[in-house]
């Protein structure tokens, strides 16, 4: 019998070790795959996208102080918080890719964010002005460029403020203040992926240095809006919150496929490599 | 049964809580010469804190309020197939419910631990209710699986801490061999070896068995006619006859290659082995299908052989899948030379030896009997069942 199958079919004993040597690809859940998977759903979330969009305009309210500021005196600090609230959003990684009119929505917000203001304060040729510079700047801004301009505005923000020697003191103390920006931000992305929830308190954070600044430097103009000031930042803390929710619900949610293919299923014999030996999916 | 979890806490990044820290240190200084800020200060400081505390408070004590009050496990399963797992919790709680309770199980057999499964997502849990979360398990390896310990974790939004509820009770899974399907023409290995089913001795010997009663037949001997039973049947002319059996004689021996290899891959060697004892499985599955009692006999360990009579009854092919699956390679030459040779000699019974090296020893070559090389197994295998 045996010597009728290797006549019938000569290759037999050379085709097991071939058909063995086909490993089995079965997803086995790792933290790397569930951060995959957790950062598409996350990318779908459209709830998620419009607390961070209210997040970041409720702190561009609270740190002009509810138009406290005036766009004309202290124009470079407007620009940079309009810059920061409109572009940092879609530095984040769960803002989905933009399409070919971002570039142009996000210019007309920061625009937008400028003329709101104005509205309550007075309406000059500088508003203006400044309203189309920030537009200008956010449409300019594209791929690395936005994480630039983003780096350029934290630095604008410290510099602007050091009244020493303005050619010299306020350049250095705006590069140390984005590089220990850029650190952080760094050191949080390094960790986000397996611990989402660092997110909530990073967006705590920025929210407290937000509010440290304009109570180092605009107390006066803050303190005649403090219900205002107390309003924004509830709102924006309360989306704070909700961005906690869905994440926390992302984590969740995200499943990665279970077993991807297992060809041995067509091989009459043992899997060789046992490097599967357990394999456990949702039901 | 309700059982108490052991609470294991898993801090928040310790970059998250230096960066929060700082910026509510930060927040506190700016706003401290303020008075007209006074209480703008206090909600911007007292919110986040009060937040987190609370949402750590809630992880904490809910994580404490899990109980496991049943798993689902079966005390044995094949290789290649799968199986359900479940375990239920409940919230003992009384005043919030769990939200986004997440469950795992550890698995692990011999040197492969799986400990990064998948989890299992319970959204909700209100107080005092039960839920359970499933999972599907396939057992690839042959021996035991141990099932557990089960986690389930908490971490609300916002929570510093991730707590984990270790419930410690372990399941043992008894992983019985892979189910192959043979050819039809397995029974050629029969062919001229065996001496028959049937009596050589018309009249029964001393050391056999009353078994049964069957119809005369003739040629049969009339001193062996169930009187009894021969007279309460209504045709005359109708005989019954008693039949023996000799219980210390079986139809076929089978004996499966224990043996380390001297030298060589030992990881191919392992293959072959766990690949010969799927074959012998479904060979003794086979031959008990066709009324055949084999005798099974492989070595345990050293000085430790086993020998199987296994009838054609589920609970003898149950008993040796159950040998089957704490086998390993911890035989010897020497023991397997010897029971080779007492297999052959043992009268009447036909011996197929199913060896782990690829070409037949000198030695076996004389002993009459059929040796399968690991290359013969696929030949007769048409299958492996995946459950």
């Amino acid at each position: 019998m045996i010597a009728w199958l290797r006549r019938v079919d000569p290759a037999f004993y050379h085709k097991e070790p071939h058909l063995l040597r086909t490993q089995a690809q079965i997803a086995r859940y790792t933290d790397e795959a569930q951060a995959e998977v957790r950062l598409s759903v996350l990318t779908a979330d459209r709830v998620l996208h419009a607390a961070t969009t209210i997040v970041a305009l409720s702190a561009y309210a609270a740190a002009t102080g509810a138009g406290a500021l005036d766009p004309r005196g202290d124009w470079l600090t407007v620009w940079a918080f309009a810059v920061l609230a409109v572009a940092a959003p879609r530095a984040l990684p769960w803002w989905p890719r933009p399409d070919g009119r971002a570039t142009w929505r996000q210019a007309l917000i920061g625009s937008a964010l400028i003329m709101i203001l104005a509205v309550w304060t007075r309406v000059d040729p500088a508003v203006l002005s400044l309203a189309l510079l920030v537009g200008a700047t956010l449409y300019v801004a594209r791929g690395r460029g936005r994480i630039a301009l983003l780096v350029l505005a934290v630095g604008v923000l410290f510099g602007v403020r050091m009244a020493a020697h303005p050619l010299f003191v306020a350049p250095l103390a705006g590069v140390l203040a984005a590089g220990a920006g850029v650190l952080g931000v760094r050191a949080i992305a390094r960790v986000w992926r397996l611990r989402p929830q660092v997110v909530t308190w990073s967006a705590f954070a920025t929210l407290l240095v937000a509010c440290a600044y304009i109570f180092a430097f605009d107390a006066p103009a803050v303190a005649l809006r403090v219900p205002v000031e107390i309003a924004a930042i509830a709102v924006a803390y309360l989306g704070v919150c909700i961005m906690a929710g869905r994440i926390r619900r992302a984590e969740l949610m995200a499943r990665p496929v279970g077993v991807l293919s297992i060809p041995q299923s067509i091989v009459p014999l043992l899997d060789r490599s046992h490097h599967h030996a357990i394999i456990c999916w949702l039901a | 049964m309700r059982r108490r979890s052991r609470i294991k806490l898993t801090i928040a990044p310790p970059i998250g809580i230096a960066v929060l820290g700082a910026s509510l240190v930060a927040a506190a200084i700016a706003g401290a010469p303020h008075p007209a800020l006074r209480a703008l200060v206090v909600f911007v400081v007292a919110f986040p804190l009060l937040w987190i505390a609370l949402a750590t408070t809630l992880t904490y004590t809910t994580a404490r309020a899990l109980r496991a009050v049943g798993v689902e496990v079966p005390s044995r399963t094949r290789a290649m197939g799968s199986f359900r797992l479940a375990l239920t919790l409940v919230h003992r709680g009384r005043a919030f419910p769990a939200i986004g309770v997440l469950t795992n199980a550890r698995f692990s057999t011999a040197g492969v631990v799986l400990d990064s499964g998948p989890w299992a997502e319970i959204p909700i849990l209100e107080a005092g209710r039960a839920a359970t979360s499933c999972w599907d398990v396939m057992a690839k390896r042959r021996g035991m699986l141990l099932v557990g310990p089960f986690r389930a974790a908490v971490e609300l939004p916002g929570s510093a801490i991730r707590a984990t509820a270790a419930f410690d009770k372990t399941y043992t899974v008894t992983v019985l061999p892979a189910v192959y399907h043979l050819q039809p023409f397995v029974d050629a290995l029969l062919a001229g070896r065996h001496v028959a089913v049937g009596r050589f001795l018309k009249l029964p010997a001393a050391t056999e068995e009353y078994v049964g009663a069957r119809e005369y037949r003739p040629g049969d001997s009339p001193k062996l006619i169930h009187r009894i039973l021969s007279l309460r049947t209504r045709d005359p002319n109708q005989f019954y006859v008693r039949e023996f059996q000799d219980p210390s004689r079986d139809d076929l021996s089978l004996v499966l290659d224990t043996a380390p290899p001297l030298d060589g891959d030992a990881a191919l060697h392992r293959y072959r082995l766990e690949k010969a004892i799927c074959f012998v499985c479904a060979l003794c599955r086979t031959f008990a299908a066709r009324r055949l009692t084999v005798r099974f006999v492989c070595q345990r360990a050293a000085r430790d052989v086993v020998t199987l009579r296994l009838r054609p009854l589920d609970v003898d092919l149950d008993r040796l899948e159950m040998e089957l699956a704490q086998l390993d390679l911890t035989g010897d030459r020497a023991t397997l030379g010897r029971v080779l040779l007492g297999e052959v000699r043992r009268h009447g019974a036909a011996v197929i030896f199913v060896s782990l090296r690829p070409r037949e020893q000198l030695e076996q070559q004389r002993l009459h009997m059929v040796t399968l090389t690991p290359d013969h197994v696929p030949v007769f295998t048409r299958e492996v069942v995946w459950q």
